[in-house]
């Protein structure tokens, strides 16, 4: 049996090919910005900046290629084959995903914090609070990422574990009704997640910003239940797309 | 080598194998390929290779020395027995298939006269 | 001689269509076994049920006594295993993968299969010839070490030659105890080959013979043998 660590690491290192592409890519584009800048007699100073919408779309552009990669996996022999049980393919799928993905994130941070090197100091001083936050975030940031994933493999599992009950003709026609079907359901969830930090932020207006240790509680209550929330949905959805892996979706067939 | 697809495959490779020692390819006490190789140079099965030798350790004709390979057996006697009945074989399906066409014995050995005189003479055109 | 494969009462549908029927088929370990049908028969469906490619299915498929899916993985090197790597990869890349995620796979004698077979493995996967990757594919199945080896059609559509460095490498690289399974629709390439062959058509398996035993019994050649089952039907239609 194939151990956890090396099906992670497997992945993970196929995973960097696009990482690496993807860094080179912003690179490119920031080198272009800075050439084009100087070329119109501009000054660098706002490079910085330039940057951080760079690093946002990149961010953007990396959730889906990861989505791609990770979906990969359900449907094809050369991971579906690896002796390992699907609880723990599926796991490790998600975990390399997510590990690229904080990878890529580190790398485009320190580009940014290079760029910003000389305009404005970012972490000159850092309080208590905003550490906090600072790590808070990065957590509910993965999550919301996490989340995306998940509910991409889920309802990519539903419309395999269908199709395969469907006759081969009108497959297109089964699939855009099905995905119909399930954007309904999708609109439905993110209602019902919206309705529930938007109450979250009415909260947050009252906050009574005071003593420190009082911001630290509040932001950690705000914070903590949200994460919980995510996690909650993240692992009953999980749950969902093991036990459609194990019992209905098949990988994809090139012959026969 | 090609081999009849009607014929069980070990059973030809015992005739391969008996024919080598008949030409002298394989000598008496010579140790005879590795089975895996037998089975790559004739492009079979290792279990039909193994079958094979199997039944000729069987029939004497090879010796099987353990850890060190099958050897041709050192027994002329049993060589020559083993000569002796190929060429039966093939002279028994002459000589039915000559009765079939009700060839009498003198006539077979005066038609086998002419016919040998005739092919050597070929060959010494050639 | 042990039992490795079992398959019983297996039934296997999908998008509406019957593919196998109630299908049994036994194998003893130390075999090479043709599985014979025509195109379409199942022959790559039974092999994905085997491998753990397919899923939903009825009956019982184990190896070994072992029926998981994950259990049955870690004893099968099965040749669409390929399926789904990226394809602008160097070949030695895609083996490093297979390094990595298959701990029976070796490294070593996966370089001595390809040199073997003349394979440059700083080609990019896409580029290979139809010939090329069926060796590659055949390197990298043969350079996994199981107990059950399912080769999919290993010579549709490959040059002598080719074929010819395919066998050799079967020949020379099946481990002691193991057994293939080799698809094939065109039994004249492996017929030199097998133990015995397995005829899949109806959905199933109807005959399971060994290949001394067709010769010896039936005088047939393998061939025949396999014709003769699908003749019947031929003049059943006409």
């Amino acid at each position: 049996m194939t151990s956890m660590t090396s099906l992670i690491s497997g992945l993970f290192r196929q995973r960097n090919r696009n990482v690496y592409l993807a860094t080179g890519i912003s690179l490119l584009v920031l080198l272009v910005t800075a050439g084009y800048t100087l070329l119109h007699g501009l000054s660098l100073s706002n490079i910085g900046g330039d940057y951080g919408v760079i690093m946002t779309l990149a961010m953007i552009a990396m959730l889906f290629i990861l989505a791609v990669q990770n979906e990969r996996v359900w449907t094809h022999n050369s991971y579906r084959l690896i002796p390992i049980s699907d609880t723990k393919l599926y796991i490790g799928n998600m975990i390399a995903t997510i590990l690229s993905f904080i990878y890529f994130s580190v790398i485009q941070i320190v580009i940014l914090i290079i760029c910003n090197i000389g305009s404005y100091s970012v972490f000159g001083s850092i309080s208590n609070h905003e550490l906090l936050v600072l790590s808070s975030g990065s957590l509910m940031f993965i999550l919301s990422f996490t989340f995306v994933w998940v509910f991409i493999s889920m309802v990519n599992l539903i419309l395999k574990s269908i199709a395969a009950f469907l006759p081969e003709i009108r497959q297109r026609l089964f699939r855009v009704l099905i995905s119909l079907g399930v954007v309904v359901v999708v609109l439905y969830i993110f209602n019902t997640i919206e309705g529930f930090f938007g109450k979250f932020a009415l909260q947050s207006h009252s906050l009574n910003f005071n003593g420190s240790a009082d911001i630290n509680l509040r932001i950690s209550e705000v914070f903590g239940v949200g994460t919980l929330y995510f996690a909650v949905i993240i692992v009953i959805m999980s749950l969902i797309n093991i036990y459609l892996l194990e019992h209905w979706v098949e990988t994809k067939t090139t012959t026969n | 080598m090609d081999f009849d697809d009607r014929i069980p495959i070990y059973y030809q490779i015992k005739q391969y194998i008996c024919q080598e020692i008949i030409v002298g390819h394989f000598k008496p006490e010579d140790k005879i390929p590795a089975v895996r190789q037998l089975a790559l140079t004739l492009t079979v099965n290792v279990n039909t290779i193994q079958r094979a030798l199997a039944e000729l350790v069987n029939d004497g004709i090879l010796e099987s020395k353990r850890g060190r390979g099958n050897f041709v057996t050192a027994d002329l006697k049993r060589l020559n027995e083993m000569k002796h009945s190929i060429v039966e074989e093939q002279l028994a399906l002459v000589y039915d298939r000559l009765t079939d066409l009700q060839i009498t014995p003198e006539e077979m050995v005066r038609d086998l006269t002419d016919y040998i005189d005739k092919r050597k003479g070929e060959k010494q055109n050639d | 001689m042990t039992e490795l494969l079992s398959i019983e009462n297996l039934t296997y549908r999908r998008n509406l269509r019957t593919i196998l029927t109630n299908l049994s088929l036994t194998l003893n370990d130390n075999q090479i076994v043709g599985l014979l049908g025509a195109n379409g028969a199942g022959k790559t469906t039974l092999m994905r049920l085997i491998a753990g490619s397919a899923v939903n299915y009825r009956g019982s498929i184990s190896i070994n006594g072992k029926n998981t899916g994950s259990e049955r993985k870690s004893m099968v090197s099965f040749s669409a295993q390929l399926e789904g790597v990226n394809e602008n990869l160097k070949l030695i890349k895609i083996a490093d993968y297979f390094n990595h995620v298959f701990p029976d796979f070796e490294m070593n004698d996966f370089e001595k299969l390809a040199a073997n077979l003349s394979i440059d493995l700083d080609q990019h996967f896409i580029s290979l010839s139809k010939g090329n990757r069926q060796k590659f594919v055949m390197a990298i199945t043969l350079a996994k070490h199981a107990k059950l080896y399912l080769l999919d059609e290993p010579f549709n559509g490959i040059d002598s030659m080719s074929r010819k460095k395919i066998v050799a490498s079967i020949i020379e690289w099946k481990p002691e105890d193991a057994t293939i399974l080799i698809s094939d629709h065109h039994v004249t390439d492996i017929a030199n080959l097998l133990d015995a062959v397995a005829i899949v058509k109806d959905h199933t398996v109807v005959t399971q013979k060994s290949a001394d035993e067709i010769r010896e019994e039936n005088g047939q050649s393998i061939e025949t043998f396999y014709e003769s089952f699908y003749e019947e039907e031929g003049t059943k239609n006409d």
